[in-house]
């Protein structure tokens, strides 16, 4: 199943990409280094997975938490300061409602930060990958809402934002570049296997007290056939 | 065997007991866990966001007509007082003048409204900004108010790119004479820089009035942003001058 699932994100992000560049051509270098740098990286994840021994999961796992939350909290950081700026590239997608546009652009640089550090942590990972997947698919509707609607924006992913006559050229760059993000935050989801992860201090089963081990043994040993009931696993 | 059946069934019971003890505990924990995190995690936005509404500077603009760096547009004795801080090379700008800039001259030749346009340098990093903004103070020195409008509305109609290529002080003496100067005049001016020193002052008085950015627009002394794109601005901005 999860071999099945590797194969179809593998394809999926090489699909996109390779769209992408054919969209391009011959301006394939129109998009950004973290655009270029989340292909190879998904594709090496998905190949492990699919082919790797059973216990590269949680690796696999730790390495697309480290890709996704990575992006999140650079794009968040870089966005931080500049509050004014944020809004106005909220603004630019022509999407929101007037009364929406400023609270949104002040709320999306530190929830992409927190968001980060959660997925890089290992803190409530599968919520965390709930929110980062979420984000990723409205980002992949704005971006792909202002591109139809031949609006030419700077995404303002990582600060900036505003005007910028290239964007035809990056718009499917970006676009590719988050759908790869989203293959990886399915994958942080969907793995349960952890590495590093401070999931597993915070959750973790407490061992079983002598106590309960004790009556435990006890009922094994007296008769096999008055297993208790609702204790059997 | 009947005691020892009831004997079984006791312990068997207490382990039962113990166990859903257990699970029950855990689950509480977990829960605890996640609320406490998820808290602590909307806190910090929360707190983020909280920090970064609160550190916003409130634009403290001097009232129309009192900067030396800006051009006065519409009556003294208008109802209304509009102010424009804006850079040339801003993209954002562009986007609200080709929007607003016919129907605000439109208000404040009908005497609703004043302007004060107070172009800036504030894309420090790009030499269009500051060339520009020189041959602006060179135009208005030189052939006064009007042609310097006109010659601001130029430079809008026909802005560069924000990262360029940027035009030449050629250029930039042809729209001034398109709108009006005499070359002599101006051509110098434009060349050498005359007004470097306007330049740093106004986009300083800017700074100090607390513009943290391009296009800065106030009607009556606050801040006007009202809209989902800058044409709604724009909009939104003429019907509250005709209201």
């Amino acid at each position: 199943m999860k071999q099945r699932l590797a194969l179809g994100g593998g394809v999926l992000v090489f699909v996109v990409f390779a769209v992408a560049a054919l969209v391009t051509a011959p301006d394939v270098g129109a998009g950004t280094w973290i655009d270029y740098m989340v292909l190879p990286l998904a594709l090496v994840m998905m190949a492990l997975l699919a082919r790797g021994p059973a216990a590269t999961e949680g690796w696999v796992q730790l390495a697309a938490r480290l890709t996704v939350g990575g992006v999140w909290i650079w794009a968040g950081v870089l966005k931080l300061p500049d509050p004014s700026a944020s809004i106005e590239s909220v603004r630019a997608y022509e999407l929101l409602p007037a009364q929406l546009v400023e609270p949104v652009g002040y709320l999306l640089p530190p929830l992409e930060v927190v968001v980060g550090l959660a997925l890089v942590m290992g803190v409530m990972t599968r919520g965390a990958a709930v929110l980062s997947g979420l984000l990723l698919l409205a980002f992949i509707y704005g971006i792909s809402w202002a591109w139809s609607q031949g609006l030419k924006i700077d995404c303002g992913c990582f600060g900036t934002g505003g005007a910028n006559p290239n964007a035809e050229l990056q718009y499917p760059w970006e676009i590719a570049r988050d759908v790869a993000l989203l293959v990886l935050t399915f994958f942080v989801f969907t793995l349960r296997e952890r590495r590093l992860a401070l999931d597993s201090v915070l959750f973790r089963t407490a061992p079983l007290s002598p106590e309960l081990l004790a009556a435990l043994d006890d009922d094994l040993d007296a008769d096999a056939s008055l297993q208790p009931k609702g204790t059997s696993r | 065997m009947t005691t020892k059946k009831a004997k079984a069934q006791a312990r068997s019971d207490r382990a039962a007991a113990l166990l859903a003890e257990r699970k029950r505990k855990e689950k509480r924990r977990n829960l605890l866990s996640i609320g406490g995190v998820g808290l602590v995690m909307a806190l910090i936005v929360g707190g983020a966001v909280l920090f970064q509404v609160l550190n916003k500077d409130e634009v403290k603009a001097s009232d129309a007509g009192s900067s030396d760096y800006g051009l006065l547009v519409g009556p003294d004795d208008a109802p209304h007082e509009v102010i424009v801080y804006e850079d040339f090379l801003c993209p954002v700008c562009e986007a609200f003048e080709s929007a607003a800039d016919d129907r605000l001259s439109e208000l404040a030749a009908e005497g609703k409204v004043q302007i004060d346009y107070r172009p800036i340098s504030i894309f420090e990093d790009f030499s269009y900004s500051a060339d520009s903004l020189n041959a602006f103070f060179v135009v208005q020195d030189a052939a006064g108010d009007d042609v310097a409008k006109l010659f601001h509305d130029l430079l809008y109609d026909d802005q560069p790119a924000e990262q360029g290529p940027y035009p030449d002080n050629d250029w930039l003496v042809a729209k001034a004479v398109e709108a009006g100067a005499v070359e002599a005049d101006v051509r110098p001016g434009i060349e050498g820089d005359a007004k470097a020193d306007a330049v740093e002052a106004a986009s300083k008085e800017a700074e100090d009035a607390g513009v943290g950015g391009t296009p800065t627009i106030l009607l009556d002394g606050v801040e006007f942003r009202d809209g989902k794109t800058w044409d709604d601005i724009a909009a939104n901005l003429a019907a509250a001058i005709e209201k």
